[in-house]
């Protein structure tokens, strides 16, 4: 094992923290099952990659813009889900991933469409794979320390009780509805950062980057690790980054197996903590 | 007037064939309150049942039968192992039944991928290729026929609900479980057979798609969200809603084509949907909601 794949995976791991971390605060903390978390993720990549290819901004800036515009699409969605609940907002969130990634396709005077964004630049300074598992890491570890103050705050039990039961919370005088809006837009400033730094690192994004399979993989992390928790997170990005890596071990010729192997396994492995393990391992709720 | 009747075609050829699809996804929730988005991928599994048996010599019958076997099965083994397993612990309409839904897509897809491969495959029509000229429009042989195939499924699935017994115990099933049960219906195996319907008519759907377009596993997504949005359009429940939904749809995507940019076609179906959601929940066949 060399210290490049160790150092990747660090990377990975630091990236997926985030951007299943982001789900699980939205999904666990208030019980919003957001399937268009993806498309967050998508405006923090492109914005942050736009920014810096086409005016050469500084890494500092691009992210924080990336920030920004995941803050503005989670205001536009929580806006447009504002009056559906549960399965409705959840396949209406998909619609809009789906949506997302059309426009990404076909505005090609921003997007460049299905051609992508090559050479993304790394950060100044933090170049370097090690420099940017630093950066990464150092990062991942603040969003997620910020979600998890956020949780643990009496804001958090506010969130709580909106997930639990929204009518009580409201008879209670909570404002359930910006309640879920202030956690959307935490979550999607958090996608978007998660995004940016996808961006930057593999230094080259287009629409597919940003497919059901990423958000499949985020859902993954979420419900295994159990919704809501930040070891939760934790554990459940574990799993998503370690078991492709086994299943690597598994010799496969045809390239588009393997991809479809770890489809079915992360897919197989969300049905059985649904059936046997509804809480994932450290859930604060059931997924029910 | 060719530029209309061609929109009237292409309106009509997939607003048949979702509403189909649509019409037996919405039966599943009606009877058991879920949305099944596992029948996206039994549509596939139809259009590549159909595929294989068509290169291992069978003929469109035998095809057909292959097809329809394998999706009706698949329903049924997925409602055996997730769908009624989950009901044991889960409330109705939670998102742990949309989750696992979706899982269970995933599944079927990427079985498919690793069976088929992910290059696009097609399989032969139905009937010989044949274009018609109607009044400027052209429609293959295998287009009407599926037109008509799809219309007389979900006619005959509006009247087996309206005037059979099992129909009408679905229904039963559908509106109150236990006081279905009380009078002597079992709901268990009620439910086992909406989905075995919908999985039968999943598999016509996807027979019929086999025929018309070059499809690859990753249309089970699609074509999942597409039955959703049709089907909450017309109207949760309702299977002529689910039809009318899903005509409604094309013509409204077909229109958007026609006066704006090609590219976001699916706009219009995403913003119909949400108008709908918006305004009138209930669809445009579906009932009001009265009390719980």
């Amino acid at each position: 094992m060399s210290s490049a794949y160790l150092i990747h995976l660090g990377i990975t791991f630091a990236i997926q923290l985030i951007l299943v971390g982001s789900l699980s605060f939205l999904f666990g903390g208030v019980g919003v099952p957001n399937l268009a978390h993806v498309s967050a993720v998508a405006v923090g990549a492109y914005t942050s990659a736009l920014l810096s290819l086409h005016f050469g901004w500084p890494f500092s800036v691009t992210l924080c813009s990336a920030a920004v515009a995941g803050v503005v699409s989670g205001l536009f969605l929580a806006g447009l889900l504002r009056r559906v609940r549960g399965d409705y907002l959840a396949l209406l969130a998909l619609e809009v991933h789906f949506l997302t990634t059309t426009v990404l396709l076909n505005w090609p005077s921003v997007t460049r469409g299905a051609l992508g964004l090559p050479g993304i630049p790394r950060p100044e300074g933090f170049a370097t794979p090690l420099g940017y598992l630093v950066l990464t890491g150092t990062i991942a570890a603040a969003v997620i320390t910020a979600y998890w103050a956020i949780l643990r705050s009496p804001y958090g039990r506010v969130m709580a009780a909106v997930r639990d039961d929204e009518t009580a919370a409201l008879a209670f005088g909570k404002r359930a509805p910006s309640v879920r809006m202030t956690a959307f837009l935490f979550a999607s400033a958090g996608a978007a950062v998660g995004g940016a730094l996808l961006a930057h690192y593999i230094q080259f994004i287009d629409p597919l980057t940003f497919s059901i399979h990423l958000l499949a993989l985020a859902l993954a992390g979420a419900i295994i690790g159990g919704v809501g928790s930040v070891p939760g997170m934790v554990s459940g990005t574990a799993v998503i980054v370690f078991v492709p890596e086994l299943l690597r071990r598994v010799a496969t010729g045809n390239p588009d197996v393997a991809g479809a192997l770890r489809q079915f396994a992360f897919a197989l492995l969300i049905l059985l903590v649904l059936l046997l393990r509804p809480r994932g391992l450290f859930g604060k709720i059931d997924v029910r | 007037m060719g530029a209309i009747a061609q929109l009237l075609v292409n309106t009509i050829v997939p607003g048949a064939l979702f509403g189909l699809a649509a019409a037996s996804f919405t039966l599943t929730h009606r009877v058991t309150k879920i949305l099944n988005l596992a029948h996206g991928g039994v549509v596939m599994v139809g259009a590549y049942g159909y595929f294989w048996a068509s290169r291992s010599g069978w003929g469109a019958g035998g095809g057909a039968a292959v097809a329809l076997t394998a999706s009706t099965a698949t329903a049924l083994l997925v409602a055996l192992l997730v769908y009624e397993p989950l009901r044991v612990r889960a409330t109705l309409s939670s998102i742990g039944n949309l989750i696992a839904s979706f899982a269970t897509l995933l599944v079927i897809e990427a079985l498919l991928l690793m069976g088929f491969g992910s290059r696009t495959r097609s399989a032969p029509a139905l009937l010989p290729t044949h274009r018609y000229d109607l009044g400027g429009a052209f429609i293959t042989a295998h287009q009407g026929a599926a037109v008509i195939i799809a219309v007389c499924c979900t006619i005959a699935l509006a009247v087996f609900l309206r005037w059979t017994r099992l129909g009408v115990a679905m229904r039963a099933v559908a509106d109150h479980e236990e006081v279905a049960a009380v009078v002597g219906i079992d709901p268990a195996r009620v439910r086992l057979w909406a989905h075995a319907i919908a999985g039968f008519l999943a598999g016509v759907t996807g027979v019929l798609l086999a025929g018309e377009l070059a499809f690859e596993p990753r249309f089970s997504v699609s074509v999942a969200i597409s039955a959703f949005t049709r089907s909450t359009i017309g109207g949760m429940g309702s299977i002529p809603g689910a039809l009318a939904g899903s005509f409604l749809t094309d013509f409204a995507m077909n229109l958007w084509t026609w006066v704006g940019p090609t590219a976001f076609r699916e706009v219009a179906a995403l913003l119909l949907v949400i108008l709908v959601l918006l305004f009138r929940p209930w669809g445009l066949f579906g009932r009001r909601p009265s009390g719980s």
